[in-house]
């Protein structure tokens, strides 16, 4: 599985228990990962940091996934996974977009760890790589 | 080999932020959303330990405990209830239940994975015949 601990996370959620759990289990794979409770801290966060993948719940109080995801879009192409239990939402809203991803809550660990590699990994590399930093 | 947990709750989040926590921990886990699911899940999967939401869809967390102790394999399998409701009645019924443990919503993911290992090793009664 490709991990590159330079590789940086923001994973967006407006649970707290969710952001502890991921920013943990990534953080433990040596991702550098960052969090957000809401869409415009999410922005924010994106805005002034180096993000190479964002994982974001779809439906938050303050601005949901969707509207974080084409925010995003317009002003980068990093890949998005988008974590949900409304897959539709996703359809609707979503597949259209380039270099999204879904993953219906909730998903095994080794589902996500997966997506995240390939999401992260070089092109042609088919996130079959492991490559760790000094 | 991995123990194996079922856990049964509407919530989605909990599900989801608990399964990341336990297979971190080394637990092979099962999640599934309503009252049915939970037996049937159970029959198949023959798991280790059950953490059961009290109030979720298609019957309450008791009434699976019900069912399940029932199966042979299962009886006796120790059994975390999950609630967020205080209440003189729920704190009887899992007692009357003989439940592992009762831990009420919101709680420290950390005092529920200790709970969870001890579970997952606890001696299991022996069944009487």
């Amino acid at each position: 599985m490709y991990t590159d601990t330079n590789k940086s996370i923001l994973i967006v959620d407006n649970e707290p228990s969710v952001l502890a759990a991921l920013s943990a289990r990534l953080g433990g794979m040596g991702y550098r990962c960052t969090t957000a409770d809401c869409s415009a801290q999410a922005l924010s966060q994106f805005s002034s940091c180096k993000t190479d993948l964002v994982i974001s719940d779809l439906n938050m109080p303050e601005g949901d996934g969707a509207v974080l995801a084409q925010a995003i879009r317009r002003i980068s192409g990093v890949p998005i996974i988008i974590i949900s239990g409304f897959k539709n939402a996703y359809r609707k809203n979503l597949s259209n977009i380039a270099n999204v991803s879904f993953l219906h809550k909730p998903f095994e660990t080794k589902s996500l760890l997966q997506l995240v590699s390939a999401s992260l990994a070089p092109p042609g590399s088919q996130g079959d790589t492991t490559v760790r930093a000094a | 080999m991995a123990h194996k947990i079922l856990i049964a709750d509407d919530d989605r989040d909990l599900l989801t932020s608990l399964s990341v926590r336990l297979e971190a921990e080394g637990f092979k886990v099962l999640c599934v959303q309503d009252a049915y699911q939970a037996v049937e899940q159970a029959r198949k999967a023959q798991p280790d330990v059950l953490i059961l939401d009290i109030n979720m869809p298609a019957g309450d967390g008791f009434s699976v405990q019900d069912r399940v102790s029932k199966m042979t394999d299962l009886n006796g399998i120790p059994v975390i209830y999950l609630t967020g409701e205080r209440s003189v009645r729920v704190t009887e019924l899992a007692k009357a239940h003989h439940a592992f443990a009762l831990i009420f919503k919101p709680f420290e993911t950390k005092d529920l994975l200790s709970v969870v290992r001890a579970a997952a090793t606890a001696p299991r009664p022996v069944a009487s015949v």
